[in-house]
């Protein structure tokens, strides 16, 4: 399968997209359905398929744990901030402006967090995908 | 005060921080045992700082108590949280010595920093449900921990232990919603508060669920019948952290009962759940030590043991049912925990070492330890002869406080049965003595440099023998921590605030003159009392 010309026509398409639309899901999870969990397990998907056009050897060389050691690092460090300035952990901050060109911008700090999650999921996935897919070569 | 976080907090770090290391041995080592011993430091100092000026609480992103998360630190838990970090620092300075390349490749010092994490913070929790993401993260590190560098044996275990585990976190999410669904809250100032006020039906519904949180403690705390998955699994744990395994996930779980069935659950009829307890306490304890006594494994033979042990904590906890003799059952409760947590560690951690000369976990194949390696037969003989309850160690005196408890409570037959398992105790530990360490010299010496190992060990023995000569503090301490777990009011206040109070009005423990002599538990009631 991995030799289909047909498959990598398509995932060469479908990976850009995918990502792009991961991050539409990620940054609309602060108030609409979203957010870092299903935007992680999309990019994952992104991954699964230039896993399976491009096969996994080229994949198989990474380290994929160690982003979701990052992701966590983030996360917890996100956490850990208001603590170091005295307010109490994983207090969070919201940052409103309006820019010209972007309209109103509204960013809180839990979206810190959330890129930890992201990082997580898809270093998790990863690496699940690429240990499981070694497994019958 | 914000820094309660810390003991999660740490491990948690140093875990991330070890794994990115990967592959650097020595680096991984120095940052471990870095933070374990800071983090032992900074324990410490919190039971102090409790001890003296009340209980503290925090809440999770400033959310106030019944409805956020928040971690308190009473007496009990500091205690808890001291044995975890002390228990926790010695056994990793041992695994130093008998960790293997494959298992550094595979995470063995994250998870074991994972483990540390769950314990620490079940043990902190202030809410039920969030006492179950404790245990779920603390058995997610076990797992881990049983896997590292997986062959045959490991797998079939931790399937079974991962099964069991599985149903038990199950019913322990139904309790958490039916009681939810019953009572409205899950905080435990807040349950103690309103259980405290329920009567008729509702409360008969109350100690209905907590029959639902009793399967899953038991299941937790290896008490009779759900004692089966301890003696398989515990062997196939690493050498070394199966002497935190054996010291603290068990009793991880008689801190619940006590958290849960005697200072939360206080609705009508509650007694019912704790004489429940002290049923299902006999039978631990004398099948535990039953099991133990017909196995030849040294491992196997510890881990039964455990089950043993934990029937008398769970003793102490039935006894509470009693309300004239319930603090002196609870302190005596609490002292066990101590001293098993310190003597089962030790003992794991000198079986292990035995294995290493010996070559082998049998006993029947071992012998001539005591002229192979002298120390170490010193060490167990200490340790065990404490676990059994000889005096002058500290298994002699946490024994004669609940046996004391039980006989003024006038519950004789648990009295004989924990006097039978004592008995059966020492034959078991004598059984290994004189098998592995008195015989004669029967197979070859496997030469293995175990000096290292010792040092770690000597200094869980040491702390037996102190604690059983230089008992006062402790069992003062004990006693205090009692009195806070049976009299809720100042964990109450110190989470929810009482009224216009400030919320840090712990009761003041002035001692009362009778009381001030701590072997009072030991010597007897005063009149007055037992009436």
């Amino acid at each position: 399968m991995n030799n289909s010309p047909i498959l990598r026509t398509v995932v060469r398409v479908a990976v850009p997209i995918t990502i792009i639309v991961s991050l539409r899901i990620f940054f609309q999870g602060h108030s609409q359905p979203g957010g870092g969990f299903i935007a992680g397990v999309l990019v994952a998907a992104a991954g699964a398929m230039y896993l399976l056009g491009f096969g996994i050897e080229r994949a198989a060389r990474w380290a994929w744990w160690k982003i979701s050691v990052i992701g966590l690092l983030v996360s917890v460090f996100t956490g850990t901030v208001p603590l170091l300035l005295g307010r109490s952990f994983m207090d969070h901050a919201v940052w409103q402006r309006h820019l010209p060109v972007m309209g109103d911008i509204h960013l809180s700090s839990a979206i810190l967090f959330d890129v930890g999650v992201y990082l997580i999921v898809f270093g998790t996935l990863m690496t699940i995908f690429v240990e499981l897919g070694q497994e019958g070569r | 005060m914000n820094l309660l976080v810390l003991p999660i907090l740490v491990p948690l770090f140093t875990a991330l921080l070890v794994a990115l290391l990967n592959g650097r041995g020595m680096l991984q080592k120095v940052v471990s045992l870095g933070s374990c011993l800071w983090l032992t430091g900074f324990v410490f100092w919190l039971l102090l700082h409790v001890d003296k000026s009340g209980i503290e609480s925090m809440c999770f992103g400033g959310w106030e108590a019944p409805f956020g998360i928040v971690f308190v630190a009473d007496r009990l838990a500091c205690i808890m949280l001291c044995l975890s970090m002390l228990v926790g620092t010695v056994v990793l300075v041992y695994t130093f010595w008998t960790v293997t390349d494959i298992q550094q490749k595979y995470f063995f010092y994250p998870l074991f920093q994972i483990v540390l994490l769950g314990v620490n913070w079940s043990f902190l929790s202030g809410d039920l449900f969030n006492l179950f993401v404790a245990y779920e993260v603390m058995l997610v590190g076990s797992y881990g921990m049983m896997m590292v560098g997986a062959n045959r044996g490991q797998v079939l275990q931790t399937m079974k232990y991962i099964a069991i585990n599985t149903i038990g976190s199950t019913l322990f999410v139904v309790g958490c919603g039916l009681l939810y669904a019953t009572v409205g809250t899950l905080n435990f100032a807040d349950l103690a508060q309103k259980t405290a006020t329920l009567s008729g039906s509702r409360a008969g519904l109350v100690t209905a669920i907590s029959m639902v949180l009793l399967v899953v403690f038991a299941m937790k705390t290896a008490t009779f019948p759900l004692f089966f998955w301890l003696p398989d699994s515990y062997p196939v744990v690493p050498a070394g952290v199966s002497g935190y395994f054996a010291g603290l996930l068990t009793k991880v779980g008689v801190y619940s009962l006590l958290r849960v069935f005697i200072m939360v659950f206080r609705q009508d009829g509650h007694v019912f759940s704790i004489n429940v307890l002290l049923v299902l306490s006999g039978f631990t304890m004398l099948l535990g030590v039953l099991g133990a006594m017909c196995q030849w494994d040294i491992r196997r033979i510890l881990s039964w043991h455990i089950i043993s042990q934990v029937g008398y904590m769970v003793m102490g906890v039935g006894l509470a049912a009693n309300p004239m003799i319930a603090e002196v059952a609870i302190a005596g409760t609490i002292f066990y925990i101590v001293h098993h947590i310190i003597v089962k560690s030790s003992l794991f951690l000198i079986g292990g070492i035995a294995e290493r000369v010996s070559g082998t976990q049998e006993i029947r194949k071992m012998g001539g330890l005591l002229d192979m390696a002298p120390g170490v037969a010193l060490l167990f003989i200490v340790a065990s002869l404490s676990l059994a309850g000889m005096p002058p160690f500290s298994g002699f005196l946490c024994k004669l406080v609940l046996i004391r408890a039980g006989l003024t409570g006038g519950n004789y037959l648990i009295v004989f049965v924990a006097l039978v398992t004592g008995f059966l105790t020492l034959y078991s530990m004598t059984k290994i003595w004189s098998y592995a360490f008195w015989r004669n010299q029967c197979h070859k010496v496997v030469g293995f440099n175990y000096r290292g190992m010792m040092a770690p060990t000597a200094i869980l023995v040491v702390m037996t023998i102190l604690m059983g000569l230089y008992a006062q503090p402790f069992l003062s301490l004990g006693q205090r921590a009692a009195r806070s777990v049976l009299d809720p009011q100042g964990y109450i206040a110190a989470v929810l605030g009482s009224g216009d109070e400030e919320p840090v009005a712990d009761t003041p423990l002035e001692v009362s003159e009778p009381s001030r002599d701590p072997m009072r538990l030991v010597c007897g009631q005063p009149k007055e009392h037992r009436r």
